[in-house]
C-alpha cells in the first residue's frame, strides 16, 4: 500500500483546488500517479507548472509521467528543463542517459551517464548502462542486459522502472532534504510499493517530520504519542536486561511491518512497510529514512 | 500445562545464541516459566516486556495496523524477541547479531500453540 491516506488527498485536493500551484500539488500529483490516475496527475502538474516554471520537482515528475505513458521526446524535453534549473540533477541526467542510450547517440549518453555516476556511483542500473555507453552498445555488461547485444536491446534492459527515479534515498536525495516541508520528508522511498511511510518522534512523541499512508486523520499523532511510551519501556527493558541502549525495534503486525530507531538529538524513527515485506528489506529501508529523517532534522 | 510450558522454554533456549526465554502472563505482567541467564531480573523484565507489548500492540492497533504478532528490540549488546500468544507472551533474549529467523519461528510456533 503505497497510497497516501484519503484525508491527505482530500486536503491536497483542497488547497489545489484554491491555488493550482499549491506546494500540496507535488505531493497531490505523486499521490495520484502512485493510485495510477497519470492523467490526474499529470494535469495538476502542468497547471502548477504555468504558474511556477521554475519548480525543479515538477518538471522532474511530469518527465516521469511521460515517460510512463511512452512520451520519451516530451520526457526528455522536461529534463533539459530540470537539468537548466538544477544541473547537477541525478534523476535528470539518469533519465537522458537512457533516452540517448536507446536513440544509439553514445557519446551523449555517457555524458548524461557521467554526471549521474558522478552523483550516486553506487547506482547500478547507471554503472550497467554507463558500461554499455561507453562500449557503444555493444555487448551488454553482466547483469545489465541478460547478453542483449544490440543497442536498443541492451538499453532497454538497462532502462529503469521510471518509478525508480524518485526512489533514490542516498546523499544525494539526502542533501536536498533539508529544504523540504516536514511531511515530504520520506517522499523519496513511496515509489517502492512496500513502503507505507515513516514518521519523525521528537522525545514527547510528537510527529516531526514524515507520514504514514494508513495513519489515518490524527492517526500519525496517536502513533507517536503511545509509540513513544512503548520505545520508553522497551529502553527500561534493555536496561533490566543488562543489554544496553537500544537500538531498534522491529514489529510485526497484521498489516504492517514497523521499525523504530534512535535518529539522535532524542528523535525516534518510525518507518513502516507492508506485512509481506523482509525484515532485511525493512533494515536497508530504514537506514536509507534515517539518512533522510536525520538531514532534515540536521542531527 | 506446566510440563508443556517448561519445554518450550527449553526448546526455545536450545537455539544457538539464544541466552535464555520467559513465558509471561501477559495482563499480570509476570514470569510464568523461564531460564534467564540472571532469574532475579525475571519480575522486572516480565513486568516491562508485558507492557512494552501492550501498549505496542493498543498503538497499532489504534492506528489500524492490525495485531502485533511480535516485537523484536535491539539493542548493543543482545536481542529481546516477544511473541503473543493468548493470555501468554514468549520472550526471548539472544546475543547481538543472532540470527532470529528460527527464534522467531519457533517463538511464534510457541505462541500459536499456547493460544
Amino acid at each position: 500500500m503505497s497510497d497516501a491516506g484519503i484525508p491527505d488527498i482530500q486536503r491536497w485536493s483542497e488547497e489545489v483546488a484554491r491555488d493550482p500551484a499549491a506546494p500540496a500539488f507535488l505531493s497531490l500529483a505523486r499521490a495520484y500517479r502512485r493510485q495510477g490516475r497519470r492523467d490526474a496527475a499529470l494535469r495538476i502538474c502542468l497547471r502548477a507548472l504555468e504558474r511556477q516554471p521554475t519548480h525543479v520537482e515538477g518538471h522532474a515528475l511530469l518527465a516521469l509521467l511521460y515517460l510512463e505513458t511512452g512520451e520519451r521526446e516530451k520526457a526528455s524535453d522536461e529534463w533539459a528543463t530540470v537539468l537548466r534549473l538544477d544541473p547537477g540533477n541525478f534523476d535528470a541526467h539518469r533519465g537522458l542517459g537512457f533516452v540517448y542510450l536507446e536513440r544509439g547517440d553514445y557519446d551523449a549518453a555517457r555524458r548524461h551517464l557521467e554526471e549521474a555516476a558522478r552523483v550516486r556511483p553506487e547506482d547500478p542500473a547507471v554503472r550497467d548502462a554507463l558500461a554499455l555507453a561507453r562500449a557503444g552498445g555493444v555487448g551488454a555488461p553482466a547483469g545489465a542486459s541478460g547478453g542483449a547485444a544490440g543497442a536498443s536491446a541492451g538499453a532497454d534492459a538497462v532502462m529503469p522502472a521510471a518509478g525508480a527515479a524518485e526512489t533514490q534515498g542516498g546523499a544525494g536525495a539526502a542533501g536536498h532534504t533539508a529544504s523540504r516541508e516536514p511531511r515530504s520528508v520520506f517522499e523519496e522511498l513511496m515509489a517502492d510499493s512496500r513502503f507505507l511511510g515513516a514518521l519523525v518522534l521528537d522525545v514527547r512523541g510528537a510527529v516531526t517530520a514524515g507520514t504514514l499512508a494508513m495513519g489515518g486523520q490524527g492517526g500519525d499523532d496517536v502513533l507517536g504519542a503511545v509509540f513513544g511510551e512503548a520505545v520508553e519501556e522497551a529502553a527500561r527493558l534493555a536496561g533490566v536486561l543488562g543489554i544496553g541502549a537500544w537500538q531498534g525495534i522491529l514489529l510485526h503486525t497484521d498489516a504492517a511491518l514497523l521499525n523504530l530507531s534512535p535518529l539522535g538529538g532524542g528523535y525516534t524513527l518510525v518507518v513502516a512497510g507492508t506485512p509481506d515485506a523482509p525484515d532485511d528489506w525493512m533494515l536497508r529501508t530504514a537506514d536509507r529514512a534515517r539518512a533522510l529523517g536525520r538531514a532534515f532534522m540536521g542531527v | 500445562m506446566s510440563d508443556r510450558l517448561t519445554d518450550a522454554v527449553g526448546r526455545l533456549s536450545r537455539i544457538p545464541g539464544v541466552l535464555g526465554a520467559l513465558l509471561v502472563d501477559a495482563e499480570a505482567g509476570l514470569p510464568v516459566v523461564g531460564e534467564l541467564p540472571d532469574d532475579s531480573v525475571a519480575p522486572a523484565a516480565a513486568a516491562l516486556a508485558a507492557s512494552a507489548y501492550r501498549r505496542t500492540g493498543r498503538a497499532v492497533g489504534g492506528a489500524n495496523l492490525g495485531r502485533l504478532a511480535s516485537f523484536r528490540l535491539e539493542a548493543a549488546s543482545g536481542q529481546v524477541l516477544i511473541a503473543g500468544g493468548g493470555g501468554l507472551l514468549v520472550v526471548v533474549i539472544a546475543e547481538p547479531g543472532t540470527p532470529l529467523g528460527l527464534v522467531q519461528f519457533e517463538a511464534r510456533q510457541v505462541a500459536e500453540a499456547l493460544s
